[in-house]
Parts: structure tokens; sequence; C-alpha cells
């Protein structure tokens, strides 16, 4: 799995792209969704990695995992989780339980505040 | 449990190299439970792959910063008697593997595979991003568990080729 990984994206260059878009997106569509609410979490993203804090659950990390092409993925809720990206539909799949990464952080921002509505997140 | 060690240190005339890590461990956040896993791990070593009693699970790559070796000794009654890890990888990928090897002896193969990484991550406190390590052990485990049981079955077959043979 990991060779198809790594031959998935031609350079390691193209990885970080699609890779630090994805964060990209999160953390903007995350700001978008939390910040107009009042609530209170605290969101980072510096050197391929992503850090969002949304207490009282704790800190979910999102990073870059360059050798074998993946982003990985920490929650408090769900664990650690590892996602591949899958060019044809253009999203990231976990490799346990095969949710794409849109759906499992929109899951779990929903379960911690259910006062936000889910979004359709791409990813 | 820093006034201890530092109190370990100050009393060699020479700083032990091991007490002084530990020391920076303990400043660093890490909880004492890692530390003592780091410090003194349990069943380092090796078992012999070619044991037919003897399951050896790999896990992890080096590029990725971690590689857990993890091996189990099974007797006929399906139950680990050993376990030995040998990982490269941080303090929380060694404490995970450590104990590990600590939670599988005693147990039946079938029983070591309900053993989750959230349960190690809990006993040690890993933060986040070390919850990563924790999985990896789980899967050592299990990666054990399965070479084990290839081995065995592989056994019964050839046993059984052979009766026939003779008959």
């Amino acid at each position: 799995m990991q060779h198809n990984q790594i031959r998935l994206f031609e350079t390691e260059a193209e990885f970080h792209n699609v890779a630090d878009e994805a964060l990209e997106t999160i953390q903007d569509t995350v700001d978008e969704m939390l910040e107009p609410k009042n609530i209170d979490y605290e969101i980072n993203l510096a050197s391929g990695v992503l850090t969002l804090k949304m207490r009282p659950h704790g800190t979910w990390v999102l990073n870059k995992q360059t050798p074998n092409r993946q982003i990985w993925w920490s929650s408090p809720l769900s664990g650690p989780k590892r996602f591949e990206f899958d060019p044809k539909d253009k999203l990231w799949f976990s490799t346990k339980d095969g949710l794409n990464l849109g759906r499992t952080l929109m899951q779990e921002i929903h379960h911690v505040y259910p006062e936000v509505t889910k979004r359709d997140l791409e990813l | 449990m820093l006034s201890i060690l530092t109190t370990r240190v100050a009393s060699r005339n020479v700083a032990s190299p091991v007490g002084m890590a530990a020391a920076r461990l303990i400043r660093r956040g890490y909880h004492e439970n890692i530390v003592e896993h780091y410090e003194n791990p349990r069943n380092v070593g090796s078992l012999d792959k070619n044991d037919k009693s003897v399951g050896t699970g790999l896990v992890g790559a080096p590029a990725c910063g971690d590689v857990m070796k993890l091996q189990i000794k099974v007797d006929e009654n399906g139950i680990i008697t050993e376990s030995k890890f040998k990982t490269f990888g941080c303090g929380s990928a060694i404490a995970s593997s450590s104990v590990a090897t600590e939670w599988v002896k005693g147990k039946s193969v079938d029983e070591v595979l309900s053993i989750k990484n959230s349960d190690i991550a809990s006993h040690l406190k890993l933060p986040p991003v070390k919850l990563h390590c924790s999985m990896l052990a789980e899967d050592a485990i299990k990666a054990a568990v399965k070479d084990w049981k290839e081995k065995s079955a592989a056994g019964v077959k050839v046993d059984v080729k052979q009766e026939k043979v003779a008959a």
C-alpha cells in the first residue's frame, strides 16, 4: 500500500501541495464555522501541523506524514487515524474505517458542538 | 518525582546520563509512567524467530520514525509465556511497546487481540501527537499473534501431509 501511495504523487512536492491545501482548507472552514458562534476554540497551522483545541474534549492534531504520503490524525474522541489520498475522488480516506477526512472532522465538530451545522467538506 | 531524580543525580560523583535524561523528560512534561518505561524498559531483547512457538510482529518504517519488533512465546495451551521487544523510535514508542510486552504475558493469543491502543495511551497519558505510537504497539501485538498462528497452521499442514504419505 505504501508503494502505491508514493506512486500516486509523482513528486514529493505534489504531495505537499495537495496535503497543505487540505490542512489550510480545514483551518479556514473551522474558523468560518466556529468563530461566529463565539465558541472557545483554538486552531493553529504551522510547519505542516494543524492543532485544534476544542474544550473540554481536548486537542486534535493533524499532520503531514511525508514518507508515506499520508495525513495523520489524532483525536480525543476517535484516537489515531491515517488518511490516504484517492486521486479519482480527490478525497482523503481513513485506512481504518474508510471515511473521508472532511466527514470525519465534521462529525466530530458536530459531536462537540451540536449547535454548529455540519458542512459538506470535500476532503 | 523531580526532587527524587535530582537527589539521585546529585548523590552520584559522575552524573548518570540516564538519570539526567529522565530529569529532563519530567521537566518537559512526560508522565511518570512513560519515564519509568523509558528508564527501565521491560523485556528488551529477542526470542528465536525460528522457534515454532514464537510469533514475531514487525511494524512501522524507519522513514516514519518508528519501528517496533514485538515477539511472543506461546505454550501448548495458546498462552503467552514470554514476550520481548526492540523498538527504534521516540520515548512514547519505546514505552508503548514495553507496556505491550508486559500486558501480553499470561494471556491467551486471542485475549491479547483485544488490547487497544487507547488502553496503552491512557496508561501512559500519551499526548495527542503520540497516540500513533500506541496504535503501532497494538498493531505489533496483532502482527505477532498473526505470525504465530500462521506458523502453527503451517506446522499442522505439514504433519497431515506426512501422515498421508506414511499411510
